[in-house]
């Protein structure tokens, strides 16, 4: 009996084992995935580089709906327009596509002599802290990414805006250090910069005087601060950028700009997705009695007259027949104006008419669709096609040559630091001016000589317009209304201004009369409020401002 | 500009649907005699559904017997293949505008307007094959375009077989080895012609035409070892017990390809698409493997004394390759004790009581967790992006936070039942009453992307589901001709989550961050959370209604508990009458009460103004929300626009989720049947032994009465699939009535 016992076993172990049926331990490790052994530095930082572009793209979705570049028409009121899953993207893709990569980078690259990867890793970390900060004020930072520790790091309190602020310029001031070294081994890869570590310093400063910037409401010493960086190798040249360049790849679908994938859509045209908004494509048309030379390379107009656009489909354009908001002062845009340019005004969330094919889409700069040659003919129609113009090789602008300009100019101004606020002001608008029409010209999208305006007679208007103001407020009005023109796709930098300055002074309202607190800051996200125990969520009808922005409550609407 | 009188087309939606049918034939033969058995099997299903191109077809063969080979040796084998090939036009979750990923035939279908001859005007393009629809955005693709353009298919071969010899080593001892394979290939296909619109801006993919394929093959071999004896060890007392060891391994391989931008228009072939890609749209890998190995030894023992009392004790410990060493292991025993009172005790048993049983019993089980949760990796992309300089090859760190300290699951179940029979089995009662609670429940955790990583697996703490189960019969008219049966079966269970484990408050367990079913430690498992119209009490749920200053509901910041999925409790009743021995006629009806449903076919039809309930309804005429207002607290004076009512303040615009839920307490008329058996006496010189027909019809007839009544929604169609999400409708098919005639020959 017991023979036949010990007999049988040993016949099922033989059996099983040779079916590999007792190997429990070599079952952990997942075939279908890398070992973490293979940690490639490089791979890892294409990987942080790569979805920091994302992050810039996503995070400039409820920035630009605020500062009216693109309608907001998620609500008629903002309690509605932004509630908490809309930024669920924009914090996943920081913290889990961009900040925890860039730990897990300097982990193994500090201390080994690759102060390139380093340093440039450090800066794109402090901007996402940076731009963390200014969109949701208070967020999580020393107790973040510490997931791994097990049940400890599922809950990250927040830290304060002010103290996260003051670690990224720390951050900042290390990249300087790290970038001021020789490098070992170089970026085998660098969509920024192309690896040259002092344009990554360069950016590092300009960031430190962009943040000091933000500060100078709250921050006594900011103006010494600023006055040192003014001496300082910042970005002030076109070589030294700071922009994601995309392509023009069909899969993966993310190679081309996210506008761009929006409004030009595969197949036969008219499925334009997303509005422009009417009041940035009045204030950039002849707001100022003369053309900016730079909206045919901003906007692209479908239909050449509302009339045509009507003609094609009368149900287009719903706005035509709804009574002016009382409110509206009389020279605020309103509804589509001629000639053809149809976008929304701020806060319509009515369902979507049949306006495809009628809707003025973005143009080459900087989403990477085609430039606007029609001259002012009335019947012309042209459907956005994928394909058409650039193709989506478009850029986020992130920090342009032209934006430190302004910033000079407002520092000079508000503050009285080194400089000549309308000097710097001309300047910032000339090199904006130059850059959008050099990205065209490299893209093959060009504007005849007949239809392009005069630069001399746009900055001698502008020059008129800030010597006519009678006090230093409408003189920064003046400084800001070019600044917001020169941010054409890069909502972050106009939502702070905007928050921090209350300029442009004739933002349009909301259609509705009464659309609650502005969003001084955005709500924070669902998955950060329902998934994290230490998570509060802010009043959504209140008015929660940024730490730095210590204007009125009605500063801004 | 001219105008038109908008004429309705009646049945425009109606006539969508056609009439389905099925039809079933099985076959089985046999054989039995002193060296054995055979039988042999064979079936046919095959099925037609409500909509266009939605079919099913299923073979199965198979074959079995026992063999005794010698006196000592038996032999047992059987063997199936079964063949399922099934399709559908592309289904998936409707929002009530457009649908969340993929393009869905029902997404856009219920609330195509009243003036839209769906039905009459042309879908499709002659020349380029893209659909065509009233909308001229080209936002909305015609569902009637997807039936004939867009395909799911699952086609799957299955080998099932069970195979063991038995040596009968003493006439009480027997040693038995017993093998089972378990082996099938999946083929799955997925796909959309080119021209379809209504994609958000991540999946325009769709729009240039998409192919996916997918083959797997799963195979489950399992191994066990089992001695099994019986013996009377006195007179009263016998004893039956099986001891042995058992070893199973699971593995699965797929491999897959997924094509956009279509050349030539309806080939489904990957050559005729331009880009091929070895992830889907989402990113999700269509070509891994995966294996894990489950080792057990087990025992139990039966003690029986006299025929009136019995004791089963029983216990397993597995060791599962999933989990890391330290937790590999689990042991998981159970006893169960009965007590048959009408056999024990002398004169109990009588024409009044006919039998009395009591039973208790401890029973636990395990569960482990699937492959590769314990052990951290890195998510490699070889074409992450394109961007200015090229191609971009991305290694990073995954959202998925591994694990190691994962242990498996524990489910412990305590029972009391009770079986009773009266008045000469006139009466029957069978009464369980249980007690399960799971410990440390393996769960997907969703995590704040704060904390680095997207999702883990956890051990969720402990789980309870306490209720009752009583099942009453009666034959109140058993008469030579006639007989009456009434059966009810009652069911209540109460679910709790008693223990979260530390550093969460709560478990989101299926649905989004911001709408789902959460864990809350207090609370029924899966209670519904979303956001809600907030009330003019202290805590914001309780009180009238409050109204912003423009008219609309005052949104929540927050989410909070909306709702209970979980039924509070159901009841089944079934009725047969029987005449003739001949003629059954039978009936089912079952009722749940409570449980609550999210339904989107609700908020779509009623929000978007096709449900009859708004036939009176007059759209031009603004509307004035119940409430009062938030600034003032007197009643709400401010009108709206109809549109802008039903589209910021109900779900399909973004309004409070709590606006969405409806008590989903039903009466439904499951099954009415009418079955004829043919009298012997016709069959008596043919070699048919017998015959019976019925007629049957399910689903006939239901009524959730807490819904909106045109809407028809139902709460047992609801969207999950197998997921753990519960009491969710997202617009997906409606439930089918069916009408069925069977036939059976016995030969």
């Amino acid at each position: 009996m017991k023979n036949i016992l010990k007999l049988s076993c040993l016949v099922f172990l033989f059996v099983a084992g040779s079916c590999g049926i007792t190997d429990l331990e070599e079952n952990l490790e997942n075939p279908n995935e890398v070992g973490v052994g293979n940690l490639d530095v490089n791979l890892l930082m294409n990987k942080i580089q790569l979805d920091f572009g994302d992050f810039v793209a996503e995070a400039n979705v409820p920035s630009m709906e605020l500062s009216r570049m693109v309608a907001m028409t998620g609500g008629d009121v903002y309690e509605r327009a932004y509630q908490p899953q809309t930024h669920n993207d924009i914090w996943n893709r920081a913290y889990q596509d961009v900040l925890i990569q860039i730990e897990t980078l300097l982990s193994r690259t500090d201390g080994t002599g690759l102060t390139v990867h380093s340093g440039s890793a450090r800066v794109l970390k402090a901007y996402v802290m940076l731009t963390l900060v200014d969109l949701f004020n208070d967020v999580p930072y020393s107790q973040a990414l510490q997931g791994s520790l097990g049940a400890e790091g599922f809950n990250p309190g927040t830290d304060s805006g002010q103290s996260i602020y003051a670690a990224a310029i720390t951050i900042l001031d290390e990249a300087i250090a790290l970038l001021g070294q020789t490098a070992t081994g170089s970026l085998s890869r660098d969509i920024y910069f192309g690896g040259s570590a002092a344009k990554w310093a360069a950016l590092a400063n300009t960031l430190k005087l962009k943040a000091y910037l933000n500060l100078r409401l709250t921050d006594a010493g900011a103006k010494a601060k600023i006055e040192e960086l003014l001496g300082k190798d910042l970005v002030d040249t076109d070589a030294e950028e700071f922009t994601y360049k995309y392509a023009t790849s069909d899969v993966p679908a993310r190679s081309r700009h996210p506008l761009y994938r929006q409004m030009y859509q595969p197949g036969t045209g008219g499925n334009a997705d997303g509005y422009l908004s009417n009041y940035y494509m009045l204030v950039s048309y002849k707001q100022k009695g003369v053309e900016d030379p730079r909206w045919r390379y901003y906007f692209y107009r479908q239909v050449g007259s509302i009339a045509t656009a009507l003609a094609d489909e009368p149900e287009s354009i719903p706005c035509i027949i709804s009574p002016r908001p009382s409110h509206y002062g009389p020279n605020q845009a309103w509804c589509a104006f001629d000639p053809g340019f149809f976008g929304r005004d701020h806060g319509n969330n009515d369902g979507i008419p049949p306006d495809g094919r009628a809707l003025t889409c973005f143009g080459v700069y900087p989403a990477g669709g085609r430039v606007d040659v029609n001259l002012d003919d009335p019947i012309y129609q042209g459907l956005a096609i994928q394909g058409q113009g650039a193709n989506g090789a478009g850029i986020e602008p992130i920090w342009m040559a032209g934006y430190t300009e302004f910033l000079k100019a407002e520092a000079a101004l508000t503050l009285g630091t080194t400089g000549d606020a309308k000097a710097l002001m001309l300047s910032g608008v000339n090199k904006s001016i130059a850059r959008v029409r050099a990205f065209g010209a490299a893209k093959g999208q060009t504007v005849p000589a007949a239809l392009e305006p005069s630069i001399m007679d746009y900055t001698d208007a502008v020059a008129a317009l800030y010597d006519a103001a009678a006090n230093d407020d409408e003189r920064l009005g003046v400084i800001m209304k070019e600044y917001y023109i020169a941010l054409w796709g890069n909502g972050i930098e106009a939502y702070n201004m905007y928050r921090r300055t209350s300029k442009p002074s004739d933002m349009q309202p909301t259609r509705a009369a009464n659309p609650g607190n502005f969003v001084r800051s955005l709500i924070y996200p669902a998955n950060y409020v329902n998934l994290n125990s230490s998570a509060t969520q802010k009043n959504i009808a209140g008015v929660n401002k940024v730490f730095w922005d210590n204007n009125p409550d009605n500063f801004v609407y | 500009m001219t105008g038109t009188i908008p004429v309705a087309y009646p049945n425009n939606v109606n006539d969508f649907f056609q009439t389905g049918n099925s039809l079933t034939t099985a076959f089985n033969a046999g054989v039995s005699g002193d060296i054995g058995s055979f039988n042999v099997s064979f079936g046919r299903t095959g099925e037609e559904g409500y909509i266009k191109n939605n079919d099913l077809t299923r073979y199965n063969f198979s074959i079995g017997g026992i063999a005794n080979l010698t006196k000592k040796i038996t032999f047992t084998g059987n063997f199936s293949y079964v063949k399922t090939d099934f399709k559908t036009p592309t289904v998936g979750a409707g929002l009530g505008s457009n649908s969340n990923g993929g393009p869905s035939v029902f997404a856009n279908l219920f609330y195509v307007p009243r003036n839209i001859d769906l039905m009459g005007w042309p879908y499709q393009n002659p020349v380029t094959g893209a659909p065509v629809y009233y909308r001229n955005g080209g936002d909305i693709t015609n569902p009637r375009w997807l039936l004939d353009n867009s395909r799911q298919g699952n086609y799957t071969d299955r080998f099932l077989s069970v195979m063991r010899v038995d040596y009968a080593v003493l006439n009480w001892l027997k040693l038995a080895y017993r093998i089972g394979i378990d082996n099938y290939n999946e083929d799955q296909e997925y796909w959309v012609n080119r021209g379809a619109s209504g994609f958000p801006s991540t999946l325009t993919a769709f729009a240039t035409g998409l192919y996916r394929t997918s083959s797997g093959r799963n195979s489950i071999y399992d191994h066990s070892i089992i001695l099994s004896g019986g013996k009377n060890i006195t007179n009263d007392i016998d004893f039956t017990a099986n001891v042995g060891v058992n070893g199973r391994q699971d593995n699965y391989s797929q491999t897959g390809l997924e094509s956009t931008n279509q050349v030539v228009f309806g080939l489904q072939e990957h050559r005729n698409f331009i880009d091929n890609n070895d992830r889907d749209l989402r990113g999700n890998n269509l070509n891994y493997r995966r294996k894990q190995i489950i080792l057990g030894a087990f025992g139990d023992v039966t003690l029986g004394y006299r025929n009136y009392l019995y004791l089963n004790v029983q216990g397993r410990n597995d060791w599962a390759s999933t989990h890391e060493k330290e937790y590999r292991s689990l042991f998981y025993p159970g006893f169960s004790l009965s007590f048959i009172p009408t056999q024990a005790i002398e004169g109990l048993e009588s024409k009044t009581l006919n039998f009395l049983k009591f039973r208790v019993g401890y029973g636990t089980s395990a569960n482990f967790a699937t492959p590769y949760r314990t052990r951290p990796y890195l998510t490699l992309s070889s074409n992450a992006s394109v961007d200015n300089l090229g191609n971009v090859i991305t290694l990073s760190l995954p959202g998925l936070l591994a694990n190691p300290d994962l242990k498996p699951e524990l489910q412990k179940e305590l029972e009391f039942g009770l079986d009773l029979r009266m008045f000469s089995n006139r009466l029957g009662i069978d009464l369980s009453v249980y007690d399960r609670t799971a410990e440390d429940q393996i769960v997907g955790r969703t995590l704040d992307p704060s904390t680095g990583f997207d999702e883990t697996t956890i051990n969720a703490g402990t789980i309870s589901n306490k209720g009752i189960e009583l099942g009453l019969s009666i034959t109140p008219v058993r008469l030579e001709n006639l007989t009456w049966n009434l059966r009810a079966n009652y069911t209540k269970n109460k679910s709790k989550v008693e223990k979260l484990p530390e550093g969460s408050k709560e478990i989101l367990i299926s649905g989004f961050t911001n709408l789902g079913n959460f864990a809350i430690e207090g609370q029924p498992y899966g209670v519904i959370q979303g956001t809600y119209a907030v009330r003019n009490g202290l805590d914001g749920r309780t009180g009238d209604l409050l109204i912003t200053s423009n008219g609309d509901y005052k949104l929540s910041s927050e989410i909070d508990i909306i709702g209970d999925p979980n039924p509070d409790y159901m009841i089944s009743g079934f009725s047969d009458f029987v005449l003739f021995k001949s003629l059954t006629i039978s009936g089912q009806l079952d009722f749940v009460k409570g449980g609550d449903i999210y339904s989107f076919s609700a908020g779509a039809l009623v929000g978007r103004g096709v449900a009859k309930e708004l036939e009176d309804f007059n759209p031009e005429l603004p509307v004035i929300l119940p409430g009062i207002l938030e600034e003032t607290g007197e009643p709400n004076n401010i009108p709206q626009p109809a549109s802008g009512v039903f589209f910021a303040n109900t779900i399909i615009g973004g309004g409070p989720d709590d606006r969405g839920i409806f008590d989903g307490t039903r009466l439904r008329l499951r099954e009415l049947s009418l079955t004829y058996t043919l009298p012997t006496r016709w069959l008596r010189n043919s070699f048919v032994e017998n015959v019976t027909i019925s007629a049957i019809g399910n689903n006939l007839w239901f009524r959730a009465y807490n819904t909106p009544k045109y809407s028809k929604v139902d709460p047992d169609r609801t969207a999950f699939g197998t997921s753990n999400g519960l009491g969710f409708d997202f617009l997906g098919g409606p439930s089918a009535k069916r009408y069925g005639v069977n036939l059976k020959v016995n030969f």
